[in-house]
């Protein structure tokens, strides 16, 4: 319904704004989850979105406590500020920030099922456009996620690299293939370690060609 | 941190009209360190602004160590029985951010740039119960527990200082391959464990470096070869 919803919007929208819609499965062994995406372009290259994702909590933490089963959803506000718009190469900061509300199966500690946290992370990313049909990404991205309740603790703060791949399947339609990995540190050290999360995204673009765009 | 990305963007933003004679650039790689008596890996990554010709950089860097894909392990006698046992096994991690500053020089006829980046930031390293040992006898927090098991000191954070010598090597105009011998230390660190966590590191990587589009600019590998 929300995919929907936010396609209708992107349909409505004429230039010179560029839409972007996007779907993404990211596996992790952590939270394996479906994220959908919408995006808006500025001619100046300034992006600003939309993002929700739908999560299984398979290796989570409630303050401090493992969830081994368990739901996520996650809504996030999407910032991003081109540095460099090169030909063949172009530098992005991007910003995402959000609620992320974590439902565990079965109650942690004195019959705590659910927390809420601030997803943020923080991407400098540089696209290298290699050809017309596909691009190079590169980049990292600090993380910052903050518990706020049931009380307020660090709940995952790291940096991930990140590797990927843009392929131009059509005019309008991109496929990407997205790595990320580093160390994370929460909860005192009673959270995350590790994050390996691979991403495999499909991106359309409403009556625009998909080489507009400044980034995936 | 926050104050230097927003420096950062405004002095790309007015590069962009500007001649670029500041871009930003980015950096990530994966380090082996011979730190605290064993051998690790991790890791690292850059980003910021380049100025004077690609001669210097100036931005946020970091590492980290982490413990699940390092088999390194660290064996703990204990005065008082765990869960029925007189030794764990305890996995290390940790890491550092800081403000990152880079001085280079091209070389070899542009063809390879030698810097001298250093961290100067702040973070930490701990040791930790793993696995079976993670599920407390009385239901506590692990973190709890290695705390009692280390004497209150199962970490140590401070002042980091990783410094080094740095090759870029200009296989392309905007990637480059690197590769660095490094120092890093925790400044006045103190665990129960180990009071030293510091010691070399080799960091291979790939940074990412705008060319410039000024022709009358002399200097690094950045400058574009019409």
């Amino acid at each position: 319904m929300l995919l929907f919803s936010l396609s209708r919007v992107a349909l409505a929208a004429d230039d010179p704004n560029a839409n972007a819609l996007t779907t993404t499965i990211e596996l992790a062994k952590a939270e394996p989850r479906a994220r959908f995406e919408w995006r808006v372009q500025r001619p100046n290259r300034f992006q600003l979105g939309l993002s929700g994702q739908v999560g299984l909590a398979q290796g989570l933490y409630l303050n401090g406590w493992p969830v081994d089963a368990g739901r996520t959803f996650t809504g996030q506000l999407l910032g991003s500020f081109p540095l460099v718009h090169q030909q063949a190469l172009r530098v992005d900061l991007q910003l995402e920030s959000g609620p992320r509300f974590l439902w565990a199966a079965e109650p942690v500690e004195n019959g705590q099922d659910g927390s809420l946290s601030l997803a943020t992370g923080l991407r400098p990313l540089a696209t290298l456009l290699l050809s017309n049909v596909w691009d190079l990404q590169l980049g990292w991205t600090a993380r910052f996620d903050m518990q706020i309740r049931p009380n307020v603790s660090a709940d995952a703060i790291g940096q991930l690299l990140l590797g990927g791949a843009v392929l131009h399947l059509s005019p309008n339609l991109d496929c990407s293939l997205r790595v990320e990995t580093g160390g994370l540190y929460g909860y005192n050290g009673d959270g995350a370690k590790y994050l390996t999360r691979v991403g495999l995204g499909l991106r359309w673009f409403p009556g625009r060609n998909a080489q507009a765009f400044s980034n995936f | 941190m926050l104050h230097v990305l927003t420096t950062i963007v405004l002095l790309s933003t007015t590069a962009r009209a500007e001649s670029r004679s500041v871009t930003p650039f980015l950096s990530m790689g994966w380090r082996g360190y011979a730190m605290a008596g064993h051998l690790s890996h991790g890791p690292a990554f850059g980003f910021g602004a380049s100025i004077l010709d690609d001669h210097l950089r100036i931005g946020i860097g970091g590492t980290s160590r982490p413990g699940p894909i390092n088999p390194a392990t660290f064996p703990l006698k204990l005065e008082q029985p765990y869960k029925g046992k007189k030794s764990v096994q305890l996995r290390s991690d940790g890491g550092a951010t800081g403000l990152l500053v880079d001085l280079g020089l091209p070389i070899a006829q542009d063809r390879v740039r030698v810097s001298t980046p250093i961290l100067l930031g702040y973070g930490g390293y701990g040791f930790y119960l793993v696995d079976e040992d993670r599920k407390t006898p009385d239901g506590r927090k692990p973190s709890d527990w290695e705390d009692k098991l280390l004497s209150g000191a199962d970490s140590g954070f401070g002042v980091v200082v990783d410094g080094g010598i740095q090759a870029a090597i200009a296989v392309d105009r905007v990637v480059r391959p690197t590769v660095s011998a490094r120092f890093h230390t925790v400044l006045g660190y103190d665990a129960s464990f180990s009071d030293r966590y510091a010691g070399p590191s080799v960091e291979f990587g790939l940074e990412v470096v705008p060319p410039r589009k000024n022709p009358t600019s002399t200097g690094g590998p950045g400058k574009p070869k019409e």
